[in-house]
């Protein structure tokens, strides 16, 4: 194993190491995978994560931090990112009165709200900001939600691993 | 929770996203807090990758993938002798333009400073709705907003959100980008918008009568200041008259396909001290208008 299971454990001066381990390394594949596949969000899946580990107050700050980048590397003016981040929350806390949160198919119910939430806020942000903001064809959204479900089916049994030792 | 008190909390984070929105829509502090930050961390996160990427990819082009490079060097020294002709007889035809010039009194036009900068990044994030590229250079290089982003082959599009050191490039192909052109030959002018990936240009409000063939290269115009005139930006693919509007339904294929640029200049207006300045500080007549140059 690359990281061994030791390393998460670390803690020093009350600072959880291994959280930080965890979360930065994550960020960083993050960056790169939406590098390499354009305007797709590989951040989502760590906010659900964080959610699903019942650790409230990091995914609040890992919503913010994480919107933050997003909103600077964005397109359009600041607020759309907050609002999706927004209904983020809201709905997977909405969800979890239909299904277990660690329940696969609440995952990929949670990624077809956030695909659609995402062109409604983003397509009417932008024609409120007067641009032209056109809707992502099919195949596009195919491919985000194809990306929520398997980044979660990746990081997810890595996490759990790691989540006694991570916890908030 | 009160339904009553559920809804006021609902009704006070609206009027508070509303407001905050609005605030920052008109003072644009939150944006320039976000792009500073969010553009310098991926830019930071990107740019060692990029740099060694660049460098491998480097590596095997100069020394191990030689095959044919000296029939190729020959090819080119040929071209190098014709273009060295060209070029004398072009710098003669430029002294007499700029005589002629001073004798009718012209203003001397702007000059532009070039910004060589790397391509760090595409499209990033769910954000990123716009065609855009990330660059290697910010306000710390002096580019500001609106500044145009050029390569060898021609328009690339302008700097839509400059960070400190790193900053978002609006391509040409986005349907948000409107650059005023005209034909290299026929010089009839016209606005070029874009219509997404793989999709090709819009040549807008060329007029039935005019004549803009097939295969006609396009130039800016330079109306509007965004770019010097005289840059390609793309070719005349199809026109098509329609009878039931006053233009012509002109497509184009641009002359830059984005996703294959690596390095690319920005250029910069400059004044005549040889200061660089900001587009808002150009001369009236040299500011874009609204359709004139995005």
């Amino acid at each position: 194993m690359l990281f061994p299971r030791s390393w998460f454990a670390l803690k020093k001066g009350g600072v959880k190491v291994g959280s930080w381990l965890w979360w930065t390394g994550y960020t960083l594949c993050a960056v790169w995978a939406q590098e390499w596949i354009a305007g797709i969000d590989f951040f989502s899946p760590g906010v659900i994560l964080c959610l699903q580990a019942g650790q409230w107050r990091k995914a609040l700050w890992l919503g913010i931090a994480w919107g933050i980048l997003q909103e600077g590397t964005g397109a359009l003016v600041f607020g759309a990112m907050l609002l999706f981040e927004v209904g983020l929350f809201c709905f997977f806390f909405w969800s979890k009165w239909l299904l277990e949160p660690e329940n696969p198919l609440f995952v990929l119910f949670l990624s077809v709200f956030l695909v659609a939430w995402h062109e409604v806020i983003f397509v009417g942000l932008g024609s409120l900001q007067g641009l032209v903001v056109t809707w992502n064809p099919f195949p596009v959204l195919f491919l985000q939600l194809f990306a929520y479900v398997l980044t979660w089916a990746f990081v997810y049994p890595l996490f759990i691993r790691m989540v006694p030792r991570v916890a908030d | 929770m009160r339904p009553q008190r559920a809804v006021f909390v609902v009704l006070f984070a609206l009027v508070a996203y509303v407001s905050l929105y609005t605030w920052n829509w008109k003072t644009g502090v939150l944006d320039r807090i976000v792009v500073v930050s969010g553009l310098e961390f991926v830019g930071g996160i990107l740019a060692p990758g990029k740099w060694a990427q660049h460098h491998v990819t480097d590596f095997w082009t100069r020394y191990v993938d030689l095959v044919g490079v000296r029939q190729e060097n020959d090819a080119l020294l040929v071209q190098v002798d014709d273009f060295r002709l060209q070029m004398a007889s072009l710098q003669q035809k430029a002294a007499q333009a700029d005589r002629l010039l001073g004798l009718l009194d012209f203003s001397p036009p702007v000059h532009w400073k070039k910004v060589g900068a790397r391509v760090v990044g595409h499209r990033l994030g769910p954000n990123a709705v716009l065609e855009t590229i990330l660059v290697d250079k910010g306000t710390a290089s002096g580019v500001v907003r609106d500044s145009s982003v050029v390569s060898p082959l021609g328009v690339v599009g302008w700097i839509h959100r400059p960070g400190l050191h790193f900053s978002t490039v609006l391509l040409l192909i986005d349907p948000n980008s409107h650059v005023p052109v005209m034909g290299a030959q026929s010089r009839i002018p016209a606005i070029v918008v874009g219509q997404g990936p793989r999709n090709p240009l819009q040549v807008n409000y060329v007029p039935l009568n005019d004549v803009l063939p097939e295969g006609e290269l396009l130039i800016t115009s330079g109306l509007g200041g965004m770019f010097p005139k005289g840059l390609p930006v793309a070719r005349v693919t199809s026109v098509q008259r329609s009878a039931l509007s006053l233009f012509q339904d002109i497509r184009a294929d641009p002359l830059v396909v984005p996703n294959t640029l690596e390095e690319l200049l920005i250029l910069l207006p400059y004044n005549s001290t040889r200061e660089a300045v900001s587009v808002n500080a150009l001369p009236p007549e040299l500011v874009r208008t609204e359709e004139g140059g995005r």
